[in-house]
């Protein structure tokens, strides 16, 4: 029941944020299952599995790239037009406020604490926003040589 | 197919680069496409694309370049020259159609856009993020959503009235953080801090950061720079908007 609620809220949020940046009205379907998709693997890996919270992100950020990558060449729309709402919903929101909370507060070991979560939950966002296209051309031209190495 | 003149096709590709990057399109895109362009009438293209600056070269002979600036996101608009860029490519559009719904994009800067009343309510419900959702109970989703709506509407407002970069990001986060200590004063809650989270979600440099996370992988460190450093801009101003109310409050 609450996996169904993370999924409704994330891709809402998602489609949101795409109203906002104006994207392609034929895009919402696309962006809000995506959204909502990421989310939910987030969530789960999260709250069910006790995962690494790093590792989580990295899984959501996965699924973003990979249903980007396939929705996009599906559909003929350019890829960062899926990929923006989406990430929207994972970023360290939480953490970024709380760091400046705790700096006015006067706590700075614990603003510092929080701001290096912020910096490495964002890092692991980006790669996990890549491994799929690299994994992709990965295999492609691991086929490719493949099959040339038959032909000759 | 028909050539068209070289001075032409410089002043098309360097009218649809502007386009693609005011509307937010990472720089490898926008060189791509172009290049793409210019194969597709008969010419050789070359292009250079950074965040702030276009350059053009046709056939060997002619070269232009022009200033862009810095944000303004319009999603619509990359998707619209790709799909023209596309069905230019299969030539089911004519080359003086595209140069004239180019043209048209020019002039007028903007394509079809969602109405206010609409924006709003879509950055209230980027403000009820998930993140929260166990955090706290589920009526602060409301208050999330009226903060979220009215902070969205005061930078929207902001963002038209003038052109200052950043203030009309400190001033929204700044009512945002007062409207939640007072959301507090008034008993109506417990715990403002979630709900300020929830809030400057709308706010949030998305376009910024993904753009620069996918320029860096492709190695166009120039352009990823800049917008990193847009994006940490962003982020401090909203950031220092919050900390003032926190700090007077």
């Amino acid at each position: 029941m609450d996996i169904l609620i993370n999924f409704i809220l994330g891709s809402l949020s998602a489609i949101g944020f795409s109203i906002i940046t104006n994207a392609p009205r034929r895009a919402a379907g696309i962006i809000g299952l995506t959204g909502g998709l990421s989310w939910t693997t987030f969530y789960i890996l999260k709250n069910y599995s006790h995962m690494h919270l790093l590792i989580a992100n990295f899984c959501g950020a996965v699924v973003i790239s990979a249903l980007a990558y396939y929705f996009s060449r599906k559909f003929h729309l350019p890829e960062n037009i899926i990929s923006i709402p989406c990430l929207v919903n994972l970023v360290p929101g939480g953490n970024a406020y709380r760091t400046m909370l705790y700096m006015v507060q006067g706590k700075y070991i614990a603003s510092l604490n929080q701001g290096i979560q912020t910096f490495l939950i964002a890092s692991f966002l980006a790669i996990g926003l890549f491994a799929t296209p690299y994994m992709l051309t990965l295999i492609k031209q691991g086929i490719s040589l493949r099959k040339r190495k038959i032909r000759s | 197919m028909e050539k068209i003149k070289t001075q032409k096709l410089s002043n098309l590709c360097l009218k649809t680069a502007y386009l693609l990057i005011n509307g937010g399109a990472e720089t490898y895109r926008v060189e791509d496409t172009v290049e793409r362009i210019g194969r597709s009438l008969g010419s050789r293209v070359v292009c250079y694309v950074t965040v702030t600056a276009i350059f053009i070269e046709v056939n060997n002979q002619n070269y232009k370049f022009t200033k862009s600036v810095l944000g303004g996101t319009n999603l619509q608009m990359i998707d619209e020259i790709n799909t023209m860029s596309r069905s230019l490519a299969d030539r089911t559009l004519t080359p003086e159609d595209f140069t004239r719904r180019i043209n048209q994009l020019y002039r007028n800067k903007r394509t079809t856009d969602f109405r206010f009343p609409v924006k709003a309510i879509g950055a209230g419900f980027v403000s009820m993020a998930p993140m929260l959702l166990f955090q706290m109970p589920g009526y602060y989703f409301i208050y999330c959503f009226i903060v979220g709506v009215i902070g969205y509407s005061v930078s929207y407002y902001l963002s038209h009235l003038s052109m200052l970069p950043y203030a009309d990001l400190f001033i929204s986060s700044f009512v945002i953080a007062v409207l939640g200590i007072l959301l507090k004063n008034m008993g109506l809650v417990t715990e403002y801090h979630d709900i300020i989270i929830g809030a400057i979600m709308p706010l949030v440099p998305g376009v910024a950061i993904t753009n620069a996370i996918r320029e860096l992988v492709m190695r166009q460190a120039l352009s990823s720079m800049v917008r990193f450093l847009d994006a940490l801009l962003v982020a401090s101003s909203i950031g220092f908007g919050i900390a003032s109310a926190l700090i007077i409050f």
